[in-house]
């Protein structure tokens, strides 16, 4: 429980979780919708795999991923999210750019 | 149970605690240990804890992927049928546990139905949505688990069905008619699940790499 808790303790996190709500997103996508370098993104959807909380699938050369959250994960999500729970910095999200799918891993 | 995944074994062990938990409870009432009462408020919230445990790995494991549906839609749905779940074990829990027996009975009764409903229409609506272009569903190791999790979900909203039958009849020999009919309906829809299962499983001929993932 305590990577669920990590995982869902960065804004950044959070927000990819959102992003996935609206179904399977490659790595590329995902990064596309952030102002971070590809490094601290693969870094995060680390620690989101790592919780359980995304599951990921190699389609030829890119990552797909997607959402594998419990209803209490669920919840737990939406707590984070209202009451801004926040423990270690990450940036904020920038506006959705065009979908472009990327080599991000 | 080597072959399942952490939520799925999670779930598989919540679903025997409880069953033995509700024979527990039908034991010491037998031998005299505890009163009806007692008996029928542990079954109760035991049914409840079963819906819970049940909910909470629904759109965890995304069983509808068994069915060949990937889209946000199907999403949604698990997500749905998940909380829908997750919520009426919650509130069943609460009335057995709270309210006076015989409201909680009807109440529960009532939801139980009701929610057996709800995700059976809704499975039926997003199950069917957009799938795979091949018609399969994409192998990404955990068919096992989730084959094993509608398993169990099938029987706990037996039980509920059969449990809210019982409670909502109060002519006995309606309500022995209806078990009786319940059984057969049981068997009937076990046995078209599972050939609904087996046939989404079963291999293709040159790529045996789809279906069939036991991982």
């Amino acid at each position: 429980m305590n990577h669920v808790f990590r995982a869902l303790s960065d804004p950044t996190r959070r927000h990819v979780l959102e992003l996935l709500r609206r179904g399977p997103m490659t790595a590329g996508e995902l990064a596309e919708a952030f102002d971070v370098s590809k490094s601290t993104m693969s870094a995060h959807f680390a620690v989101l795999r790592e919780a359980g909380l995304v599951a990921s699938e190699k389609r030829g050369k890119q990552v797909v991923y997607e959402l594998q959250m419990s209803v209490l994960e669920d919840a737990l999500l939406a707590f984070a999210k209202a009451f801004g729970w926040r423990l270690e910095g990450a940036p904020r999200p920038k506006g959705r750019r065009v979908a472009r799918a990327g080599a991000v891993r | 149970m080597s072959g399942l995944t952490r939520p799925a074994r999670d779930a598989v062990f919540g679903f025997f605690g409880l069953a033995a938990v509700m024979a527990a409870f039908a034991m010491a009432r037998r031998f005299g240990a505890i009163s009806h009462d007692l008996e029928q408020r542990g079954m109760g919230a035991a049914v409840g804890a079963l819906l819970l445990v049940a909910g909470n790995v629904v759109p965890k494991l995304r069983l509808l992927k068994l069915t060949g549906a990937e889209s946000a839609g199907a999403l949604a749905g698990e997500r749905t049928a998940g909380w829908a779940l997750t919520i009426a074990g919650l509130v069943t829990v609460g009335l057995f546990l709270l309210a006076p027996l015989a409201a909680a009975r009807q109440a529960a009764a009532v939801i139980g139905m009701g929610v057996v409903l709800l995700v059976t229409l809704d499975w039926l609506a997003f199950g069917r949505g957009s799938r795979v272009p091949s018609g399969e569903p994409a192998p990404d190791g955990r068919t096992y688990s989730r084959v094993t999790v509608v398993h169990l979900l099938y029987a706990v909203l037996y039980v509920l069905v059969a449990v809210s039958v019982k409670y909502l009849v109060a002519d006995p020999g309606l309500r022995r008619e209806l078990e009786e009919w319940l059984w057969l309906a049981f068997w009937l829809g076990y046995a078209l699940l599972f050939a609904a299962l087996g046939r989404r499983r079963r291999p293709r001929r040159g790529n045996p790499n789809l279906g069939g993932t036991h991982a």
